[in-house]
């Protein structure tokens, strides 16, 4: 019985860590906000395109343009290279504004 | 930049299928020679099992297709309740006989597993992303594939450790239950270890 009940807090043990550790630093990561679908648009190319010219697998880019997966730095730079502007343009922390709206505000702060 | 697909190799392919195969043969040679007792049909059955997941796995070229996260979820469930029916068939004719309602009970639940391994497994491609290198995979892929192959790992020592507990229940109050064949609960086992990584992430992912 001794031996039963052994086997029981184990088992215990176990569904903890699972329940505790399972995606765990994937749901602490902070959310981080892209323009990848409205620029794929723009420029008029599938997902598949746009996934065979950043090398990763076409579901990956659905992933990214919903914002369910944060890319790695290699990453963001491999996708801010493909459209030709800086990472910051395409990648931020805070929810994005429309680029009409971005290119009006600096404009207005230069003064042009 | 080309976009990498995991690709089952074909050399490794045809090794697990000789391998398999052999042993197929081999357990035909000894039951044909030492007659049919249930170890060697055993081992017959998960033998042949095994060359056709092999075949499966590296010959077989299953078209893509989405399949909707509920179709997924019901398939996993039908899956694994299948195999719970195949074992509960096995100990069942073990024990009164094998008739005709068991014996078709048992097929169809082996087809019912078949079905919807195909469907859950292979159409979706959560078979190859989990038994693919990890060169064949993007970041994405094997993050997730990590995740779920450690999930797995954990639910299935709980699920060995339960039937460790359910095996001295029966062994203590059973009357001779705790000591049943164990080589279709061990084939069933080799199967769970294989498809719980998928059926975690057929079961989480929002699109596969």
């Amino acid at each position: 019985m001794l031996y039963i009940l052994k086997i029981m807090l184990y088992i215990c043990n176990i569904l903890l860590y699972i329940k505790y550790n399972y995606k765990g630093d994937i749901m602490k990561a902070r959310r981080i906000y892209n323009r990848i679908s409205i620029l794929r648009q723009e420029r008029g190319i599938s997902r598949k395109e746009l996934a065979g010219e950043i090398g990763v697998n076409f579901q990956t880019v659905g992933y990214l343009e919903r914002e369910e997966y944060n890319p790695s730095l290699d990453l963001a730079f491999r996708i801010s290279e493909f459209f030709s502007l800086p990472v910051e343009m395409i990648f931020s922390t805070e929810p994005l504004k429309p680029l009409s709206q971005e290119l009006f505000d600096q404009i207005r702060k230069t003064g042009g | 930049m080309t976009v990498r697909v995991s690709k089952p190799n074909k050399k490794a392919g045809i090794l697990a299928l000789s391998i398999t195969i052999v042993l197929v043969a081999f357990f035909i040679y000894l039951g044909e020679t030492y007659g049919w007792s249930e170890y060697i049909a055993s081992g017959e059955i998960a033998a042949v099992l095994a060359a056709i997941i092999s075949f499966m796995h590296f010959f077989v070229k299953i078209q893509r297709r989405e399949v909707l996260k509920g179709s997924r979820r019901a398939g996993v469930v039908l899956n694994y309740f299948s195999l719970l029916v195949l074992l509960f068939c096995f100990y069942l004719g073990k024990s009164n006989g094998f008739n005709l309602p068991v014996v078709l009970i048992g097929l169809g639940a082996l087809g019912a597993i078949i079905a919807s391994f195909i469907v859950v497994h292979m159409r979706t491609r959560l078979w190859h992303l989990t038994h693919a290198h990890s060169d064949m995979l993007d970041e994405r892929e094997i993050q997730i594939a990590h995740h779920s192959l450690r999930f797995s790992y954990g639910l299935f020592t709980v699920i060995c450790l339960a039937l460790l507990i359910v095996n001295e229940f029966l062994r203590e109050y059973g009357a001779g239950y705790g000591r049943t064949p164990l080589m279709p609960i061990i084939g069933a086992l080799i199967y769970l270890a294989h498809t719980l990584p998928s059926s975690v992430l057929a079961w989480t992912e929002t699109e596969v």
